[in-house]
């Protein structure tokens, strides 16, 4: 409905209370916080004031809740029913209390992490070993010690070639060559060999067989491959069974979760703190702090800092000043500021669009989705989902608003006779053998387009009609009285002429009309210097009509969007009910339905939400709005984990 | 005139019905997959990074799919009207077939050409979804927009082919 008036507030304090006073106004959450020095006393900046260095701490905080977090993802899946607890709740004192327990879990959190450590070496050292054991695996048959690679006269190499040398390797071990090659064990593409040769003999052997595609390995260990391999197997189980203590000992540690995450959530108000005194700039003894506060917030700011020796000053925000803006509207009202935020936020002596925008918002989106019974599902899941989990900020925004359209959605789906589309006709034509009912109480879209057609455009005419209103209220709210005759006035006269001269003909209807032609063409033109600029442009602004008309067909698209859902969802009930009223019909019913008509609501909720949002950004703010505002963000206590009351 | 004759029996009103219906499965369907398959390679690209994405990700590799849906109903349509699945199947004449081929024609070429736009929005929301997460849904609401002239075309489409009279 308004934009909140805001105060700009400069406070100075001492230094050794700006700690506390942090405190106070982050527990406040109404003070947005912007450069003292920069905005208000450029001339004092460097000559006495610097800025407050609190990186370090802040660099701290956020390496404990980087370490925090890190403990929570190592216990994670050892945490069953975590998502069905509520949030735990704390008010002001006692979360401040919680830094008492900040050592305790701190050091909890480090045996955590080092548990976790072990547990990683113990994986690798199995790994390591397991690929030991599977290279000794091929060499098992062989009873030569592994240590074994020569002796005075003699030599042992272990190697591997391609299967197909199998045939040829029998001819080749003629009985010149002083080598004798054993195959120790054969797989899918390997042989794996063992040649014992008299010492002289290596180079000639390496020769023979380099074409062959040998490859000599130089296998591990002293002893044979078999006792070698049992060894590495005994070792494999003991670290299994380590393995398995560790992972028993982080599981314990599931029931910590819990105060690790209220605890993550404590450091990040310290570091929100930390923040907030970054913030300020700094002299000798005093800290100085300036930013934006709600009017409304100013008792409970003075309150706030009544009890610590500090100057201040509350004063209003003067002319081109980058004001924060916070809207207000009532309770029905405020979760389609979530539109309004999504396209811009208004300046400061600009207006909230909120106000008129949700009643369009409400009845575009309701005859875009225009169904009973998505209507009923939008509305109990999105208030359903807000009672039972409860979310803050932009979610639960959105969720209000989606809930508040599911309204309009069945509203509409019951004056258009759409229960999941044609869904009971269907059911009587195919499941009953009866005939095709209608349920429409105002129209059939499929039956009657036109009308429907007719009907969206005639909302959109009185959308733009609005638009040019609120046009004139902030005309004539700023005293420009003789330009909202001129601007809005005539065009209003112009388009009341248009209706009683063409569309519901009466005697008088044409004079209207000359009236308010002649309106625009003596008004419009009237920045310009001599008498036929004046009267050309004003002549000109007539063709504006077609940027009128232009946006006006744009609102068919509520016919579309409209017509679309339903259609599908006729096609969809059409599929469920093909099977009659048999078993097999029947459950070819619920899974149709199931999967049907829920794409097909995700699908137009979607197109419905952007295109009722698009009518109100291009062809409803386009007449009046002025952004450019961004938005109020007051620096607060944000907790991931616990909720906070008195906030 | 043997090629005559095989093209005459080959073009029967039925046969040309059947034509649009199959294209109007074939072209949403292939830019759907395509589409979808462009988003889901770069979904994977985001979730090595941060596993806890793939939710928004998700919802981001479902919106190209809606195209091939829509040319799968209308399909369906034109079966149904045809009365090939229930027990009289209708004789049409090459002049009615022309009809529900040129019905089904508005979803393939738009359903196909969407499909493809708007995985490319929806692969640029998932860049937005990597740096920042938190304005994941006006990736959404722009790979939305793109949806607007398939749901245009399936209408129109849809449209055609309840109005058939047999």
């Amino acid at each position: 409905m308004s934009i909140n008036k805001m105060k700009r507030v400069q406070l100075v304090c001492f230094s050794a209370d700006a700690r506390k006073l942090a405190d106070e106004l982050v527990w406040l959450s109404s003070l947005e916080v912007s450069d003292p020095i920069q905005e208000d006393l450029p001339e004092l900046r460097d000559d006495f004031f610097s800025a407050v260095d609190t990186r370090d701490e802040w660099n701290q905080w956020e390496s404990r809740m980087q370490s925090f977090a890190k403990a929570l993802d190592i216990i994670a899946p050892y945490r069953t029913g975590n998502s069905f607890l509520k949030a735990a709740e704390y008010d002001r004192k006692t979360f401040t209390a919680l830094e008492e327990s900040f050592d305790n879990t701190t050091k909890t959190v480090e045996k955590i992490l080092d548990t976790d450590a072990n547990r990683k070496e113990l994986v690798e050292s199995l790994a390591a070993l397991e690929t030991q054991q599977a290279a000794l695996e091929p060499w098992i048959q062989s009873n030569l010690k592994l240590s074994l690679t020569k002796t005075d006269t003699s030599g042992v190499v272990y190697f591997t070639l391609p299967i197909l040398g199998e045939k040829s390797l029998q001819e080749d071990n003629g009985e010149d060559d002083l080598w004798e090659i054993e195959v120790v064990s054969t797989d899918k593409n390997l042989m794996y060999c063992i040649a014992i040769f008299h010492k002289t003999a290596l180079e000639a052997f390496r020769e023979r067989y380099r074409q062959k595609g040998i490859h000599e390995i130089v296998p591990e260990g002293s002893d044979p491959p078999a006792v070698e391999w049992k060894a590495i197997k005994t070792r494999i189980e003991a670290i299994r069974n380590e393995l398995k203590n560790v992972e028993d000992r982080i599981r314990l540690f599931a029931d910590v979760g819990r105060s690790i995450e209220t605890m993550y959530d404590r450091i990040q108000a310290e570091q929100t703190k930390v923040n907030l005194l970054g913030q300020m700039m700094a002299g000798d003894a005093v800290r100085i702090l300036s930013g934006w506060l709600p009017a409304e917030k100013a008792d409970r700011f003075e309150a706030c800092v009544a009890t610590y020796t500090v100057a201040y000053n509350l004063r209003d925000p003067e002319e081109g000043e980058d004001v924060p803006i916070q809207l207000k509207n009532n309770q029905v009202m405020a979760p389609f500021e979530t539109v309004v935020g999504l396209y811009s936020y208004p300046t400061y002596s600009g207006i909230d669009p909120t106000f008129m925008m949700s009643i369009f918002y409400f009845i575009i989106f309701g005859m875009m989705l225009a169904d009973f019974g998505y209507g009923l599902l939008l509305f109990l899941g999105c208030f359903g989902f807000v009672k039972w989990k409860k979310p803050v900020g932009g979610t639960r925004q959105m969720m209000l608003m989606f809930g508040i359209c599911g309204v309009a959605t069945m509203i509409a789906g019951v004056l258009f006779g759409s229960y999941f589309g044609d869904l009971p006709s269907a059911i009587s034509q195919n499941f009953l053998g009866k005939s095709p009912l209608s349920l429409s109480i105002a129209l059939d879209p499929l039956n009657e387009p036109m009308n429907f057609l007719i009907i969206s455009l005639v909302v959109g005419a009185i959308h733009m009609l609005a638009a040019l209103g609120i046009k004139g209220y902030m005309l004539i709210r700023d005293g420009h009285w003789f330009d909202a005759v001129c601007d809005v006035l005539s065009w209003y006269v112009l388009f009341a002429g248009m209706t009683f001269a063409w569309l519901t003909p009466v005697s008088w209807g044409n004079y209207v009309l000359y009236g308010g032609v002649a309106m625009l063409v003596l008004t419009q033109g009237r920045e310009k210097k001599n008498i036929f600029s004046k009267l050309f442009f004003g002549a000109a602004s007539l063709y504006n009509l077609i940027s009128w008309g232009s946006d006006l067909m744009s609102y068919s698209r509520i016919l579309a969007l409209g017509l679309a859902g339903g259609v599908v969802s006729s096609v969809i009930n059409l599929m469920a009910t093909m099977g009659g009223p048999s078993v097999i019909g029947i459950i070819l019913f619920v899974f149709v339905f199931l999967a049907g008509h829920g794409l097909n609501l995700a699908m137009n909720l979607l197109g419905s939400f952007v295109h009722a949002a698009r009518l109100q950004y291009i062809e409803f703010f386009g007449k009046f709005y002025e952004d450019g505002g961004h938005p109020f963000e007051p620096t607060t206590l944000k907790p991931k984990y616990t909720r906070l009351i008195n906030q | 005139m043997k090629f005559m004759d095989l093209m005459q029996q080959i073009f029967t009103g039925n046969n040309i019905a059947i034509l649009g219906a199959a294209l109007a499965t074939i072209c949403p369907g292939f830019g759907s997959a395509k589409g979808v398959g462009m988003v889901g390679e770069a979904s994977s690209g985001v979730i090595i990074e941060d596993p806890g994405k793939f939710g928004k990700t998700l919802v981001l590799q479902a919106l190209p799919a809606t195209q091939g849906i829509y040319g799968m109903i209308t399909s369906f349509l034109i079966i149904v009207q045809m009365g090939l699945l229930g027990d009289n199947p209708v004789d049409l004449s090459i002049m009615q077939g022309a009809y529900l081929f040129a019905a089904a024609m508005p979803i393939t070429f738009v359903g196909y050409f969407s499909a493809i736009k708007q995985a490319k929005v929806a692969v640029a929301g998932i860049n937005i979804v990597a740096k920042r997460p938190d304005h994941f849904i006006k990736g959404v609401l722009y790979a939305a927009m793109v949806e607007t002239y398939a749901i245009f075309s399936v209408l129109i489409s849809l449209l055609l082919v309840i109005f058939f009279k047999a």
